[in-house]
């Protein structure tokens, strides 16, 4: 037959037991919620890394066109202005999530632009719209700028993995 | 009063001056701009300029141009106070031109660097002495390219 103070132990061995279970259960959701959560922002910026690295391929591309091809003025416009549109709306993103400046890839948005559509050669084909090659000198104007900053890029991935 | 280049001026627009191409930042300046904003200036209206739509864009020299000879007319001060730029597809146009264009011709028209004109234009609006007249303030001469009348 139990006693009074066997029946105290044993309920205090189950209020124990459950106490256990309990913390265990809590636990492993805890755990469970941050780990997904560390996931997603893992996935995120895996993301908007590729986004950037998408952009700066995208750039790249638009100054080996203008090195290495014969455009039109007209293309030539159309082409910074889908490049730089598709920028700044990732940057908006970026903005927001990791507080990358908005500002960060103007480089790239205006004075490369500006050494495209301010070189002779541009305005000379402009009127006419007739496809034409860049000349030497601007040729290594966009050399020169592709050297000092691609490194914008760069500083965008660092802002993305250290926020 | 609010204003679509792309709507309302032209669906493609060119470089800088006339006589590199049709629309050019010059042209709209002439044709448009300084009309616009003198309307505002009297009003006490504010002119918001939209730079969105349209396939075509902008060249940095076309707004450059444009937006510069309406500081060196009605002053850096009176510019920013009545003109808003507006470009929610291309921010980076106003970081640009508020930046870069605003200070440089601020200074042009301190220094009386005049701006180059390229073709013939009818009398334009200027603020002189705290009034706006309106005349023609630089004359097109093909040798010289301009003469100034003021």
């Amino acid at each position: 037959m139990l006693t009074p103070s066997d029946w105290i132990s044993i309920a205090e061995l189950l209020v124990s037991a459950i106490g256990i279970c309990v913390s265990a259960i809590v636990a492993v959701w805890i755990v469970d919620n941050i780990q997904k959560k560390m996931d997603i922002q893992h996935s995120l910026k895996g993301h908007f890394a590729s986004e950037v690295l998408g952009v700066r391929m995208e750039y790249r591309g638009l100054i080996s066109d203008l090195i290495s091809t014969k455009q039109k003025p007209s293309e030539i416009k159309k082409n910074f202005r889908k490049i730089n549109i598709h920028a700044s709306n990732l940057l908006q993103l970026l903005n927001t999530q990791y507080g990358v400046p908005n500002e960060i890839l103007l480089p790239y948005q205006m004075e490369l632009q500006q050494i495209a559509t301010d070189s002779n050669d541009f305005v000379n084909a402009f009127r006419n719209d007739r496809k034409f090659a860049y000349r030497q000198d601007t040729v290594v104007a966009f050399q020169n700028f592709e050297k000092l900053n691609d490194h914008l890029f760069n500083d965008i991935l660092i802002k993305i993995y250290n926020g | 009063m609010k204003f679509n280049i792309h709507e309302q001026y032209s669906e493609t627009t060119g470089i800088r001056y006339h006589e590199q191409s049709d629309f050019s930042g010059e042209d709209f300046y002439h044709d448009k701009l300084n009309d616009l904003f003198f309307d505002c200036y009297n009003s006490g209206d504010i002119l918001y300029l939209d730079l969105d739509g349209g396939d075509d864009g902008f060249t940095p020299s076309f707004l450059d141009e444009s937006i510069g000879n309406l500081i060196y007319d009605f002053t850096l001060r009176i510019v920013s106070q009545r003109l808003k730029i507006i470009s929610n597809w291309e921010p980076y146009w106003v970081t640009e031109v508020e930046g870069k264009s605003y200070p440089k011709w601020e200074k042009r028209r301190l220094t009386g660097e005049k701006p180059k004109i390229t073709k013939v234009h009818g009398p334009w609006y200027r603020l002189v002495d705290g009034h706006v007249e309106k005349k023609v303030w630089i004359e097109y001469r093909k040798d010289t390219k301009y003469v100034d009348t003021f």
